[in-house]
């Protein structure tokens, strides 16, 4: 006999009777879902442009300035769009941050066309960002500012700063960004110069396209769309889930290319010859030098990262001459790490507090 | 009464020992065979099945007919369904993280890029030929263009930094000097950046 006393016959009926009405607003939902034409209304924080550099423009949020400090924040190049950090305005990183004082600064670097793919990512690191800084400066009228950087943003951020040891930066954050490329997860295996030709297909393509890049990461979690579909189905009844998978859906559908030489320093000497962290990067004739940095550090890493795993991420901690650094491990994923519902618990006032007492 | 849920699970325990036996067994005769222990051990045949041979019979979820029917059976399922798929997950991903793969996947790719590789070429020939023809602007054109004009906002910038580098300009001349017949002062070029969606912040003081 089963352990637990039956459910009495009014509870069962009652929540079987509820289960029928979730089931009938699911299909009522899923069916408006898949006729909507309409695309969902993403990045709507209000911002202006500060300036531009080729597909690169810098934003700034509006916000009550409460902070002398202005944050730069430098999101990946390629492979997606900065909309994620802004998708709604109950679930924006950038809204947040805004709104808890900061005079925030955006680095879109763009969707990059066959024009770019001479750009690589020394000029990232020594043209673009140097220059971006100092119009943020100048727009801010302050003399430093701190700097966030995610993803592929913080090694572009990081190699930035330790190649121009004069800028003025008060603090540095990276969120999930990979610094060390030892075990790099399964793009690091996959990247590796035994089976992986760059040169082939960067002389062959000119760029990496946003469908390569789309299926690498596709197969990076074959079983993604599947548990995405499972859990659209059995939230499909709740119309404030459905607006959030709306605008995630319309984000992760926009892939964006890599500039081909951009992807060839990339994959070399990152994920190939792992340079950063070994101290032999050169940009442009610059060393990259992360000791000098020695601004507060903030790490934060992501326990179930596949796309910069945790120790990799950590690695900064122990590479930049900084007294004063901090090491935090969070729940979730690459994406959810900054993205949804517990980001904003647990990531973003992290970050806020720690910039806020520094700033 | 026998209970249903332990006839299942010792009949699960059961078979899934047979299966870790059998497993067990042929690695012992393949280990023989390749040299009396000699040779490293072959891969466990068992390894992809285990994780969810250890999720149980059916995880959560009961049975049909092994106890009332609780309203929250779906909820059940759907839980059943995300460790099933976390388990395939994990399955994929040790399999995708091996030599064997990346190396597979590499030889895919560089088969696709020769393929691809040829068919580019003989697309941009027969395409250059066609605009050609009606005298209209290649591809490479357009994009050579492209680059001029990102060449020539470079420099731009590169004036721009000189002309900022140089300081602040002189006061204006008096109005009395009118500058008709003094040459014009080159001024710092501005960049024309247009507001988005508000208008300018008002500056703070630092």
């Amino acid at each position: 006999m089963s352990a637990q006393p039956p459910p009495s016959d009014a509870n069962a009926w009652s929540a079987w009777q509820t289960e029928f009405e979730r089931t009938i607003q699911r299909v009522r939902n899923i069916g408006e879902l898949v006729a909507e034409s309409n695309e969902p209304a993403v990045a709507q924080s209000p911002r202006r442009e500060v300036y531009r550099k080729h597909k690169a423009r810098l934003y700034r949020y509006e916000g009550t300035a409460r902070y002398d400090t202005p944050v730069l924040f430098v999101p990946n190049l390629g492979i997606s769009r900065p909309t994620v950090f802004d998708l709604l305005p109950q679930s924006s990183f950038i809204g947040y941050m805004a709104g808890q004082g900061f005079p925030f600064y955006l680095l879109d670097w763009g969707v990059f066309g066959p024009e770019d793919d001479h750009l690589t990512f020394a000029d990232c690191a020594t043209r673009i960002l140097p220059r971006m800084g100092r119009k943020l400066l100048a727009d801010a009228d302050a003399d430093a500012c701190s700097v966030v950087g995610y993803c592929m943003g913080s090694p572009l951020a990081v190699s930035f700063l330790g190649s121009h040891p004069d800028f003025p930066v008060r603090n540095l954050v990276n969120l999930a960004g990979p610094i060390d490329f030892e075990d790099a997860g399964l793009f690091g295996c996959w990247l590796d110069r035994r089976h992986f030709d760059v040169d082939k297909l960067v002389d062959t393509l000119g760029q990496m396209p946003a469908e390569m890049v789309q299926l690498g990461f596709k197969l990076l979690r074959p079983t993604m769309d599947l548990s995405t579909g499972l859990n659209l189905w059995w939230n499909a009844w709740n119309d404030r889930y459905l607006e959030g998978y709306k605008a995630l859906q319309k984000w992760a559908s926009e892939y964006v290319p890599f500039p081909g030489e951009f992807f060839r320093q990339w994959v070399t000497d990152f994920y190939q010859e792992n340079r950063l962290a070994q101290g032999t990067l050169r940009l442009n004739g610059r060393p990259v030098d992360l000791e000098s940095i020695t601004c507060p550090l903030l790490v934060v890493g992501a326990r179930e990262d596949n796309i910069a795993p945790p120790p990799g991420v950590k690695a900064l901690v122990d590479l930049v001459g900084s007294r004063d650094k901090k090491y935090m491990e969070l729940p979730g994923g690459h994406i959810s790490l900054i993205a949804g519902r517990s980001a904003s618990r647990d990531c973003w006032p992290h970050v806020a507090s720690w910039l806020g007492a520094r700033s | 009464m026998a209970d249903p849920t332990s006839d299942r699970d010792d009949l699960f325990a059961m078979w899934r020992k047979q299966v870790e036996a059998g497993a067990d067994a042929w690695m012992k005769a393949v280990q023989q065979m390749a040299g009396q222990g000699q040779a490293p051990p072959p891969p466990d045949p068992a390894q992809f099945w285990r994780q969810f041979s250890n999720l149980g019979p059916t995880g959560s979820v009961p049975f049909p007919g092994a106890g009332p029917v609780d309203p929250q059976v779906l909820a059940q399922w759907k839980q059943f369904l995300d460790d099933w798929i976390a388990a395939w997950s994990r399955a994929l991903e040790q399999a995708m993280r091996t030599e064997a793969f990346a190396e597979a996947l590499g030889r895919t790719l560089d088969q696709f890029l020769t393929v691809q590789g040829k068919a580019r070429q003989a697309a941009e020939r027969s395409g250059k030929a066609a605009v050609d023809a009606l005298g209209l602007p290649s591809r490479d054109q357009v994009i050579g263009l492209s680059r001029q004009m990102m060449d020539l906002e470079d420099r731009l910038e590169t004036l721009e930094d000189k002309l900022d580098a140089l300081g602040t300009p002189p006061p204006p001349a008096p109005a009395s000097a009118a500058a008709n017949d003094q040459p014009k002062r080159p001024r710092p070029i501005r960049r024309q950046t247009g507001g988005t969606a508000a208008g300018k912040t008002p500056k703070r003081s630092a």
